[in-house]
């Protein structure tokens, strides 16, 4: 497995814990909202930090036992994995805020409208890595 | 039939002294993992590095790399 790959894991499975559970808050407090919508602020300002945290540590470590490959630029195929990847995020992203914004049309809340835009960027993210990795084993020997 | 791009880069390694995927892969400017893909055609090169394969094998490029039907 190449060291962009591991990167890809853990950000997938760092991003679907942290995720999730911020957004399980976040179905916790509708229909009615929150007590306090800056609470979720907050929350959601810890699961970024936590998040970045987690995936400079993973790559620092995963450098240090690779460096020569750490500090590679991406080969012709990681980069089409890539950008494959990357173009059909975009789509979905897209779709995704186009929804939001027909929905805050029809009365959402500024908390519901926040974090689905939130949910929408995370979703996006998340599908880049599965599909770069679903790439990778696809290729694999 | 459909046709596919197929390669013979693992003979051409074995008969360059038993090349490894890496160090072809070193030569070339990919990963062992990206030669590996190559090899088993679930990866299909650019132009540019599928030259570098032939010229390092001095082969032609019809040498390394076949278009034909399975």
């Amino acid at each position: 497995m190449t060291f962009r790959e591991k990167t890809r894991w853990t950000a997938l499975i760092v991003d679907l814990i942290i995720w999730a559970w911020y957004f399980s808050r976040v179905a916790e407090a509708l229909p009615d909202g929150p007590a306090d919508e800056m609470d979720f602020l907050w929350l959601a300002a810890g699961a970024t930090v936590a998040t970045i945290i987690i995936h400079v540590a993973a790559i620092v470590v995963f450098a240090a036992r690779r460096p020569k490959e750490a500090g590679a630029s991406p080969d012709e195929r990681e980069r089409q994995i890539e950008r494959e990847a990357g173009n059909a995020a975009y789509t979905l992203l897209a779709i995704g805020l186009v929804n939001i914004i027909i929905g805050s049309y029809f009365g959402w809340t500024k908390f519901e409208t926040v974090n689905a835009v939130l949910a929408v960027f995370v979703f996006a993210e998340i599908s880049r890595y599965a599909l770069e990795i679903f790439a990778y084993r696809r290729m694999a020997a | 039939m459909a046709k596919r791009l197929s390669n013979t880069i693992r003979a051409l390694r074995f008969h360059a002294g038993e090349m490894t995927q890496a160090e072809l892969g070193e030569r070339i400017g990919v990963t062992r993992q990206t030669v590996a893909a190559i090899e088993q055609g679930k990866y299909s090169p650019t132009l540019e590095t599928a030259f570098r394969i032939a010229d390092i094998f001095g082969v032609r490029l019809d040498e390394a790399f076949r278009w034909s039907e399975d």
